[in-house]
């Protein structure tokens, strides 16, 4: 029976044992695929992990899945960045500015928020800016649209309420 | 973001939002006209979602619930669920609860269906109670 010789972690040379006790050892965590090892016989010191008669104690396990709580393949796009998107581009391209653009800012803020909180579970970044930024464009246009309407006299005081 | 820029962002917002519900409260926007117009209502004549809500704030400011509901019971009902949310968001991060995000996701489009359907409805001489 062949005998064994290592270098533990102490930096000792144990043994010599038997290739039984190396295997305990191994088991016990005494020593690895990397302890050095000199076969009786040998020429060398060499890896444990090398030796062929030793093989088998580290066959890589199936390591435990420790998968992720969500994969990545199916992150769901932030609701909140998506209205705001929306209700940017309704603000800039069509009415509505000074609500519409409050509303964007208000819901691309939430969403950005949320997905920053949240990388794994959330996507839509980009639609959150995109939304966050038409909408202040929108705002800043609402404002100096009425500015402009006051300066030329055009900007109705007493609107539409009264007349129902 | 840094927890101190946020505190000071925080600060600013609470600040412009304290400063518009003076300017609401002295000012009503029955009688001045200085607060935006509705595009919606000047163009069509139809009444928007948020149509009459800065007038319900202004009842909600002067304790009339009931004339704010009148107004636009859209705004009321969703700012005492922000409240109602706050408060319960608040109770559970105070005693250390996980408790997810503020605002939920996945409750916008149950509240965008909310607000196309009442849109609709207070358009309708039938339900004309919900405009102002």
């Amino acid at each position: 029976m062949s005998r064994y010789n290592i270098i533990g972690a102490d930096g000792r040379q144990y043994g010599p044992v038997s290739g039984e006790q190396l295997q305990q050892w191994i088991a016990e965590g005494r020593a690895n695929a990397q302890t050095q090892t000199f076969a009786e016989g040998s020429t060398e010191w060499k890896p444990l992990g090398q030796l062929p008669e030793f093989a088998g104690c580290f066959a890589p396990r199936t390591p435990p899945t420790i998968s992720p709580p969500v994969s990545r393949s199916i992150r769901k796009t932030n609701s909140w960045a998506m209205a705001g998107l929306i209700f940017g581009l309704l603000a800039f391209f069509c009415c509505c500015k000074f609500l519409f653009g409050l509303l964007g800012i208000i819901f691309s803020l939430v969403g950005l928020s949320q997905i920053n909180r949240q990388p794994e579970f959330y996507e839509g970044r980009g639609l959150a800016i995109a939304g966050l930024v038409l909408s202040i464009l929108s705002l800043l246009l609402a404002v100096l649209l009425v500015l402009v309407a006051m300066a030329t006299g055009n900007f109705q005081f007493h609107w539409g309420f009264h007349h129902f | 973001m840094s927890a101190a820029l946020k505190f000071f962002a925080g600060v600013v917002l609470a600040g412009v939002l304290l400063g518009a519900a003076a300017v609401l409260y002295f000012f009503n926007p029955s009688k001045y006209g200085f607060y935006p117009v509705c595009q919606f209502h000047q163009l069509t004549g139809l009444n928007c979602p948020g149509c009459g809500g800065t007038r319900a704030v202004y009842q909600l400011l002067h304790g009339h619930v009931l004339r704010a509901m009148q107004d636009n019971a859209l705004v009321v009902l969703s700012l005492a669920a922000l409240a109602g949310r706050a408060a319960w968001f608040g109770a559970k991060r105070f005693r250390r609860r996980p408790g997810g995000p503020f605002l939920p996701p996945e409750f916008f489009w149950p509240l965008l269906v909310v607000a196309l359907v009442f849109t609709v409805l207070r358009n309708l001489p039938a339900f004309s109670f919900l405009s102002p």
